[in-house]
């Protein structure tokens, strides 16, 4: 299938589909739901390329669509898998899951640290500190009010607080010593 | 805090990107193509708003056809919408479009205090919609904002800005200029005369968020945010006094320092209620945020009495949330909605706070659903609650509670949708500006008389067009509003821009 337009779909998707599969896992901790979660959104974008391909950002629709997926994942996702997949984070590595043998711990420490967030939490903190978006753009993805997602963000800093204080003052001491 | 766990973010989205083919994941999306693709959610979140609007938009264009806009040529204003007709008089401001993309605004408001002695402005903004109504909120008339001279501030937002009755105070705010500054400069805008004077220094550290009330004859400036960074807050406070031009010291604030409070005027007192515990200062070296010092510590109700200087902490009341309103009305306090900060439960309930015996009492409950982020103004009589937003989305309904009858009465729906909108009164009107997702207008006026909404004309300045949201303060001039600076959000990056613009609009006649 040929897709042409402003914007070259193959473009699009080499740039953009690394950054949903990021998304996707820093948000449910899983590389296999991410994967299908972002060519879900590539696939939707494909049909409809014709049109897409004439907006000015079609990789901001694309990261419209990937965030919904993940609240819809969310949501219809059963708690019996929400709680498989919390079991199987406290015991695996993000490589296992990855299917590889490489190591990951940045991954690892993230979901770690993210893991006691509510879900609306962790997706709010995934768009703002690994994405680098701003509160007004997070509110426009997630179709919430600014000031809802400073208030989801001020709740979930005061409860990841303790741990990264912990963290730092570990690196301070180890510097210290070493 | 921060820059850790940014850094964490970034290292974990590196390995995530480092895991995926993206050769392979092309090949695999264009094998899952099938020829007749059905979405399972075809449309987007704008794209759905989009039809809504054109149905809207529908619904006016039928009602159009059995209803007179305009009548005559008095400059009797008309809007409409699906259930009530109103009427806006606005006979002193002419709007001539001249050309496209040039506005030609000429002011004749000679017997208006609002009424610049200088020659009338013109001034040249971006397109406005000049078609005929294609959307439900689409302004009908005249009634016109007029653009502010230009100030001496540079551009910024969660600034203050304070009517004394003669003068617009814009004190503080915020604004990126490589890093975020906190400002602690201000500038008083005289609305006759349509000039700026600088205020001198008010000897405090830069601040957003704070405390700033007119009490008949200072602006008593508190609290707020002195490093947007870090969140850090700060409980000293200053007079400001426009007959003397000076500033003056208060005693600083007792219990943990806050931010994100509210405040009001009683005519007595400042009561500062709500707000989250600071989450700490910069370390010396400025590169990191230091620990709270107590995250979890309980924020009191405080009262401050300029005549005493002194504070004094209130009696406990509802319990802690956040985003929940809080309304002087006739020397008590209403409080409502909000989220609670302990159970995260979204809140329908109201408060009223009585300075005179320190005492809570729970308001009957309303027609209205549990919500945040919406507006709420003293109109007189009533407090007015309208817009905001809950766990399904944005909000327009509204409602009214007099505190006479203790009673709450329905009001029409707000003309659009929206969530962390400014508001402001006068004894005619409530004005309701900016917030989220505003499209082709976002500014409306409830008449207090006939509680009907009208849609007013685009702001020319600060610009905000399609898809934009606005936060910016707005004032009532006692027979007028007037915004300046704040800051915009527009297209589909949200492209953020802060300002130092503003616009009048004249209802004194």
């Amino acid at each position: 299938m040929t897709v042409t337009g402003a914007h070259d779909y193959e473009e699009v998707f080499r740039d953009v589909f690394p950054r949903l599969v990021s998304l996707g896992v820093l948000k449910t901790g899983r590389v296999d739901s991410a994967r299908d979660l972002a060519q879900e959104t590539m696939l939707r974008a494909h049909t409809r390329w014709d049109e897409l391909a004439t907006y000015d950002a079609p990789a901001a629709w694309c990261h419209t669509v990937m965030t919904n997926l993940l609240i819809d994942y969310h949501r219809t996702t059963t708690s019996e898998q929400r709680a498989v997949e919390r079991l199987g984070r406290r015991g695996e590595h993000a490589a296992d899951r990855i299917g590889d043998a490489t190591a990951t711990p940045a991954l690892d420490r993230w979901h770690e640290i993210v893991a006691p967030l509510p879900d609306r939490q962790r997706l709010v903190v995934t768009l703002y500190y690994a994405d680098d978006l701003s509160v007004g753009q997070i509110a426009n993805l997630v179709g919430t009010s600014r000031g809802a997602v400073k208030a989801t963000l001020f709740k979930a800093r005061r409860a990841l607080r303790p741990a990264l204080d912990a963290e730092a003052s570990r690196d301070f001491q180890g510097d210290s010593n070493g | 805090m921060d820059d850790r766990l940014r850094a964490i973010a970034h290292a974990a989205r590196a390995e995530a990107e480092a895991a995926i083919d993206v050769d392979d994941e092309f090949a695999a999306t264009i094998r899952r193509t099938p020829t007749n693709f059905e979405p399972r959610r075809a449309l987007d979140r704008q794209r759905r708003r989009a039809i809504a609007w054109v149905a809207a938009a529908a619904v006016v264009l039928i009602a159009g056809g059995l209803v007179v806009l305009r009548s005559g040529d008095d400059n009797t204003l008309q809007t409409v919408d699906t259930e009530t007709t109103t009427a806006i008089t606005s006979p002193s401001v002419s709007s001539a479009i001249e050309a496209p993309g040039t506005v030609e605004v000429s002011t004749t408001l000679e017997s208006s205090p609002l009424t610049p002695t200088s020659t009338p402005r013109t001034a040249t903004t971006a397109p406005t919609t000049t078609s005929p109504a294609t959307s439900a909120l689409e302004p009908v008339g005249e009634m016109a904002w007029r653009p502010v001279s230009t100030s001496p501030l540079s551009e910024r937002s969660d600034h203050s800005l304070v009517w004394t009755g003669d003068e617009l105070l814009v004190w503080g705010g915020v604004a990126s200029v490589d890093g975020f500054v906190e400002f602690a400069d201000g500038a008083a805008y005289d609305p006759v005369s349509d000039t700026w004077r600088e205020l001198p220094d008010a000897g405090i550290a830069g601040r957003l968020g704070h405390s700033a009330v007119w009490t008949g004859d200072a602006m008593l400036v508190w609290g707020g945010v002195t490093d947007f960074g870090c969140n850090t807050g700060t409980s000293d406070g200053v007079f400001y006094e426009p007959a003397t031009d000076s500033w003056l010291p208060i005693s600083p604030a007792p219990g943990p320092v806050r931010t994100a409070h509210s405040s009001v005027w009683t005519g007595d007192e400042m009561i500062v209620w709500g707000g989250f515990p600071t989450l700490g200062a910069r370390t010396s070296d400025g590169r990191f945020c230091d620990a709270p010092p107590d995250p979890n510590a309980e924020l009191p109700g405080l009262a401050y009495n300029p005549l005493t200087d002194s504070w004094r902490i209130i009696a406990a009341g509802p319990e802690p949330r956040i985003s929940s309103t809080l309304v002087a009305a006739d020397g008590k306090v209403l409080l409502w909605g909000g989220i609670s900060a302990e159970s995260d439960d979204w809140l329908a309930d109201g408060w009223s706070y009585d300075p005179a015996t320190d005492q809570w009492s729970e308001l009957p409950i309303g027609p209205l659903s549990p919500r945040m982020s919406h507006i709420a103004v003293w109109a007189g009589d009533e407090m007015i609650v309208a817009g905001g937003q809950d766990r399904d989305g944005l909000l327009s309904d509204g409602a009214a509670f007099d505190p006479e009858t203790g009673r709450w009465r329905p009001i029409p729906d707000l003309p659009a949708e929206i969530a962390d909108a400014e508001a402001a009164t006068t004894d005619r009107y409530l004005l309701v500006l900016g917030g989220c997702c505003s499209q082709d207008a976002d500014a409306f006026t409830l008449d207090l008389l006939t509680d009907t909404w009208a849609s007013l004309p685009l702001i020319p300045s600060p610009p905000c067009r399609e898809s934009c949201s606005r936060n910016a303060p707005v004032a009532s001039l006692g027979d007028g509003f007037v915004t300046w600076g704040g800051m915009t959000e527009s297209g589909p990056e949200a492209d953020t821009q802060w300002w130092a613009e503003g616009s009048l609009l004249d209802l004194s006649k």
